[in-house]
C-alpha cells in the first residue's frame, strides 16, 4: 500500500482559501479604483462625457426609462430600476473561473507529477474528479458568464475597429440616427447595443451565437467586406418590447393600422423611423475622412522642428 | 484465459488508462491556461479566440478523455458488468 501524505489535502484546501480570498480582494480593489478601460474607450470613440450626463446610467433597463419619458410621467425615476453596487454576477463568475483554474492546475501538477507515487489511490481519484471535472465545470460556467456579460457592453462591440463608425455615431451628439437619439436622450441608459440587438446575450438565439463566431472569424482573418451590411432580419419585437406599451406609440394612427404587419415583421419600424445607424455611404465617407486626418497627422509628425520653423517664417513673409 | 494472461491484460489496461488520464490532465491544463489568459486580459478579439474558441474545446476534450478513462477503468474492474448485479 502506497503511503499517503495527509498534509497534501490540507495544503490544497489552504491554498484554495488563501488564493480565493487574495484574488477576490484584488478584484474588488481593481474594480473600485481603475476605470482605465472605460477611459481609454471614451478617448478613442470621442465620447463627450460633459454633454452626456451618465450618472443615471447605472440602472437596469427594462423599457422603464423610455416608458416614463413617453408617458410624461411626473417622476424622473425609471420604473423598476435597480441600482448596481459592487461586483456584478459576471465579475464574480470571472473571478470564480480564475480561482478554479489556479486551484485545478496546482492540484493536477501536485498529484500527477510530484505526489503521484506517495498518494493513496482513493485520494488520487477524488482529487482527479475535483480537478478534472468539478473545477473545469466551474471554469466553463465562469467563462460563459463572463463572455455573455462582457458582450453586453458597448465597449466590447467597439473593441473591433470594424464597429468604429457605429460606436462613433452612437456618441455623436449631432447625429440623427436612431441609435444616437436613443443614447443622447438616455432612452437606453446602459448596454445600448445589446438592448436593441438582443440575439447575442445569454438569452439570445443560436443564430446569434453562430453569427458572433462568424463575425469574429471575419475580423481576425481580415476578410470582411467594407462597408459591412446587416445580413439577418431585424425583428420589430426588439423595438416594440419598449415602445408598444406607451401612449405615444398607441396614439399614432399608422401604428394601429399597421399593427398586424408590424407584428408579422412585414413592415419594419426603420422604414419610417430609420436609419438606425449611418448608411454604408456615410460610413465609407467617415472612414475616408478619418484616413485623411490620420495621414495629415502622420505627415505633420514627419516634419522636423527646423523645417517647421522655416515653413512658419515663409508663411510670415 | 489463464491467471498470468489475465494479469498481463490487466496491466496493459492499467497502463493505457494511466496514459489516458495523463493526456486528459495535460489537455485540461493547456485548455485552462488559455481560458485563464482570456479571463485575465478580458474581451479582446485575440483573447476570445485563444481563450474561448481554442481553450474551452481543449479543456472540454480533456474532460471527455478523463470520463473515457474512468469508464475504461470501471470496465476493466468489471464494475459495469451486468453479472455483478
Amino acid at each position: 500500500m502506497k503511503k499517503f501524505n495527509p498534509t497534501l489535502l490540507l495544503s490544497c484546501l489552504i491554498l484554495l482559501i488563501v488564493s480565493g480570498t487574495a484574488l477576490a480582494l484584488t478584484g474588488i480593489y481593481h474594480l473600485e479604483d481603475t476605470p482605465g478601460s472605460t477611459a481609454s474607450f471614451e478617448t478613442v470613440h470621442k465620447v463627450d462625457t460633459e454633454s452626456f450626463e451618465r450618472s443615471e446610467a447605472k440602472t437596469t433597463l427594462d423599457g422603464g426609462t423610455y416608458a416614463n419619458i413617453m408617458q410624461n410621467a411626473q417622476t424622473e425615476k425609471p420604473i423598476a430600476s435597480t441600482a448596481e453596487k459592487g461586483m456584478t454576477i459576471g465579475e464574480i463568475m470571472r473571478w470564480a473561473g480564475i480561482v478554479a483554474i489556479v486551484v485545478a492546475i496546482v492540484i493536477l501538477l501536485l498529484i500527477e507529477f510530484i505526489y503521484r507515487d506517495r498518494i493513496n489511490p482513493m485520494n488520487y481519484r477524488i482529487l482527479l474528479i475535483i480537478s478534472l471535472f468539478v473545477l473545469p465545470m466551474i471554469v466553463g460556467l465562469g467563462t460563459s458568464a463572463t463572455v455573455l456579460e462582457t458582450t453586453k457592453s458597448v465597449q466590447s462591440c467597439g473593441s473591433c475597429h470594424v464597429m468604429d463608425p457605429f460606436v462613433d455615431d452612437l456618441f455623436d451628439a449631432e447625429s440623427t440616427t436612431l441609435a444616437a437619439r436613443h443614447y443622447k436622450n438616455k432612452w437606453i441608459p446602459k448596454y445600448q447595443c445589446y438592448t436593441c440587438h438582443t440575439t447575442y446575450g445569454a438569452h439570445g438565439t443560436f443564430e446569434g451565437k453562430r453569427d458572433g463566431f462568424r463575425h469574429w472569424l471575419l475580423f481576425v482573418t481580415g476578410t470582411w467586406d467594407e462597408p459591412i451590411s446587416y445580413s439577418g432580419s431585424y425583428p420589430n419585437m426588439n423595438c416594440t418590447s419598449c415602445h408598444a406599451g406607451t401612449n405615444a406609440f398607441q396614439q399614432v394612427k399608422s401604428h394601429r393600422a399597421l399593427s398586424s404587419k408590424l407584428r408579422a415583421d412585414e413592415v419594419s419600424c426603420t422604414s419610417c423611423h430609420g436609419p438606425a445607424h449611418p448608411t454604408p455611404k456615410e460610413r465609407v465617407a467617415s472612414t475616408d475622412q478619418q484616413e485623411i486626418e490620420q495621414r495629415s497627422t502622420s505627415a505633420m509628425r514627419k516634419i522636423g522642428p527646423e523645417e517647421l520653423n522655416s515653413l512658419v517664417e515663409a508663411l510670415d513673409e | 484465459m489463464n491467471r498470468s494472461e489475465q494479469n498481463i491484460s490487466d496491466e496493459n489496461d492499467s497502463q493505457e488508462i494511466d496514459k489516458l488520464v495523463r493526456t486528459a490532465i495535460l489537455c485540461t491544463i493547456t485548455g485552462m491556461l488559455f481560458v485563464l489568459l482570456f479571463l485575465i486580459v478580458g474581451f479582446k478579439a485575440w483573447s476570445v479566440g485563444i481563450g474561448v474558441f481554442l481553450g474551452m474545446p481543449v479543456m472540454i476534450f480533456g474532460m471527455g478523455l478523463y470520463i473515457v478513462a474512468v469508464f475504461r477503468d470501471l470496465k476493466s474492474r468489471k464494475v459495469l458488468d451486468s453479472d455483478n448485479k
